[in-house]
């Protein structure tokens, strides 16, 4: 019994090993670039010309200002009629895709798209790259979009005014400065099902690699330690119920046909019941989904306004 | 009458009068008899004085010509032949003493002889071993194998007349479905089963140190190649000498055979979903006796705290026994499977494909 016990200790360890040391090996799979630290190519990309070029200057020394304080790109799209027919699927992948061309794949970053190109219901989409999108990703929802940037922004299908965009783009940078979660946890992950990239923070360090975060990977491991246990004891049992004694040999042989014989063998019959109940009727229906790819992880969210 | 004097001709247990029924009962096989029957019945099996002593000379030559060893350790008592020397006993392995002469009543009607050699057995053993892996390793070892003893084993066989009676209500269940509905019909029919049915050569072994689960399991023996006894059968095996007479064994017996004629009577009921009795019964009226020496390879394995018992049938090749179970490998192998599933949970998890 006490070297089962320690044969099953050292498996456990064993076990628990192997997720701890590839914590340490996947260093040279990280695609994080970080932040260039080149502000100029944040700013505003104003292709509807909404800004004259006073206010342009202005908006783009306030995105830069804030790039050098949070260390990631910034970019604010303002779309023209163009892009009007865009679906919001592909606004989002505009998005994801413009950032990279911009600045590179997986570098931190964000990308505002804010949807001025007349399409109703406009959709403004927040791609994040990098170390974005931990700092935003359970910030971007409905409640965000409301509470900062819509207020500042016109109902689709109204009059486009510089200023309101001007606002919301402000509301925008302080959305960036002041909702950001910095927490470098280890437990914290974000999987890009699109790219199948994970995001994750280990020592301090942003790493963005295939598969799935050290943290989900111990999980995945535990939880199939806990199901190696289960298998384990079901083919325990499967065994040694093949090392019991079988069953004996039927009496059954020993009776002599010839010799038995029955002198009485009726059968009368005697009644009939019939009984009847109404067949209940059910039904049910089901659906599905699709999905998209690209390179560069990203997360994001959008807003119907 | 004295019926102390008269024992049952069924089960040979002691006969006593019941004042109630002014019968003669057996309390083991719930026989009864009428005083005028059992006189009868015991002037049949009157021998005639010639042929008693006939009889007498035959049991005096196999007692003359029998050794009886005695283990000190297990008890067991191990009937030779006089030119073979019992070394060891057989079931528990220690050495075992000659303790005399056996006495001419312990000799058997009956005899088959060994049709399986050692080789054989030893080679079905091997066969039935590889399909066990977590058997230990000594288990198989050709220490092992030398334990392996071909043995005739005491058996008591009885043929026994059952009469058989069953009432009860058979039924018949139909479904189907129209307008919506499910109709389900119950037909009944009072169904009625009287008769007699023959339970021929039901064996039951007379050793208390065999399992007798195990005796059962290699059943059934070919009775068309029963020859009467005669000690040159023992030469080179051993026997053993019966220490469960026929009136402790009827009990088993007569579970047996009842399970027959049950199983008898089931066959009968073929054309009905369910039949419930009102009324079943198998009584045994009548059981032949013998008493045969039937073959067996036999070897024991001390395991742990327990042994293990091993049995071939030395006439059919049918083996039997409770494998022992290596605890430690079956451990490890289960230990292995855990990591195995853990390390493919680890591979997947980390490639991220789950």
């Amino acid at each position: 019994m006490k070297k089962f016990i320690f044969s099953a200790v050292l498996a456990l360890i064993c076990v628990f090993i192997l997720p701890l040391n590839a914590l340490k090996a996947d260093a040279a799979a990280n695609y994080a670039k970080g932040y260039s630290g080149d502000k100029d190519l944040s700013g505003i990309y104003d292709q509807y010309g909404l800004f004259d070029s006073v206010e342009y200057e202005e908006i783009n020394e306030m995105i830069d200002a804030y790039s050098e304080l949070l260390e990631m790109n910034i970019v604010v799209f303002l779309p023209d009629s163009l892009y009007i027919d865009n679906s919001d699927y592909e606004t989002e992948i505009f998005a994801d895709d413009c950032y990279d061309e911009i600045f590179g794949e997986d570098t931190d970053g964000v990308f505002y798209y804010i949807d001025i190109s007349g399409k109703s219901p406009a959709y403004d989409y927040l791609s994040t790259s990098g170390k974005a999108v931990l700092w935003y990703q359970d910030k971007i929802d409905d409640r965000t979009f409301e509470g900062f940037m819509i207020p500042h922004l016109p109902v689709s299908g109204e009059e486009i005014k510089a200023e309101q965009i001007h606002e919301a783009i402000t509301a925008f940078c302080d959305f960036l400065m002041n909702q950001k979660n910095e927490s470098k946890s280890f437990s914290r992950h974000y999987k890009d099902s699109s790219s199948g990239k994970v995001f994750y923070y280990k020592n301090g360090e942003l790493y963005i690699t295939r598969g799935n975060a050290p943290s989900t990977v111990i999980f995945i491991t535990f939880v199939s330690f806990l199901i190696g246990i289960v298998i384990s004891l079901i083919t325990k049992a499967c065994i040694k119920s093949h090392y019991k004694f079988k069953a004996s040999t039927s009496p059954d042989v020993y009776v002599s046909k010839q010799k038995s014989q029955f002198s009485v063998q009726t059968d009368t019959f005697l009644r009939t019941h019939t009984t009847r109940t109404k067949i209940e009727s059910s039904s049910s229906r089901g659906g599905g989904g699709g999905g998209h790819s690209h390179s560069g992880g990203h997360g994001g969210g959008g807003y119907h306004r | 009458m004295d019926a102390a004097e008269y024992k049952c001709p069924n089960c040979n247990a002691d006969l006593k009068f019941d004042p109630t029924t002014q019968k003669l009962t057996c309390e083991y096989c719930e026989s009864s008899y009428t005083v005028e029957e059992i006189r009868e019945i015991y002037a049949d099996l009157q021998i005639p004085q010639e042929q008693a002593q006939q009889q007498a000379a035959i049991e005096d030559d196999f007692a003359e010509h029998t050794n009886l060893y005695h283990c000190s350790s297990c008890g067991a008592d191990i009937m030779a032949e006089e030119g073979q020397t019992a070394l060891f006993c057989y079931y528990c392995h220690n050495p075992v003493i000659l303790s005399g002469k056996l006495a001419g009543n312990f000799k058997p009607d009956k005899v088959i002889g060994f049709k399986i050699t050692r080789d054989s057995a030893l080679d079905m053993f091997k066969k039935w071993c590889e399909k066990r892996k977590f058997l230990p390793n000594d288990f198989k070892s050709e220490q092992q194998l030398e334990k392996m003893t071909g043995l005739y084993v005491p058996f008591w066989v009885a043929d026994c007349d059952v009469k058989a009676d069953y009432s009860g209500i058979g039924k018949n269940i139909r479904t189907w479905s129209s307008g919506g509905y499910k109709y389900t019909e119950i037909k009944e029919f009072q169904v009625e089963r009287h008769g007699n049915i023959y339970v021929s050569g039901v064996p039951a072994d007379g050793e208390s140190k065999i399992e007798d689960l195990l005796m059962e399991s290699i059943e059934p023996f070919d009775y068309g190649e029963l020859k009467d006894f005669d000690m040159s059968y023992l030469s080179g095996f051993y026997a053993d000498k019966y220490d469960v007479d026929k009136v402790a064994v009827f009990p088993r017996v007569k579970e047996r055979v009842t399970k027959a004629g049950k199983d008898v009577m089931k066959s009968t009921f073929t054309n009905y979903n369910s039949v419930s009795p009102n009324l079943e019964t198998y009584n045994i009226r009548s059981t032949k006796w013998q008493y045969m020496m039937l073959p067996v390879w036999f070897m024991s394995y001390k395991y742990g705290d327990k042994i293990y018992e091993f049995a071939l049938n030395g006439q059919t090749g049918k083996l039997a026994g409770t494998p022992p179970l290596d605890n430690k490998k079956l451990n490890l192998f289960c230990i292995g499977v855990c990591a195995a599933v853990t390390l493919i949970g680890f591979l997947l998890g980390g490639t991220g494909i789950i």
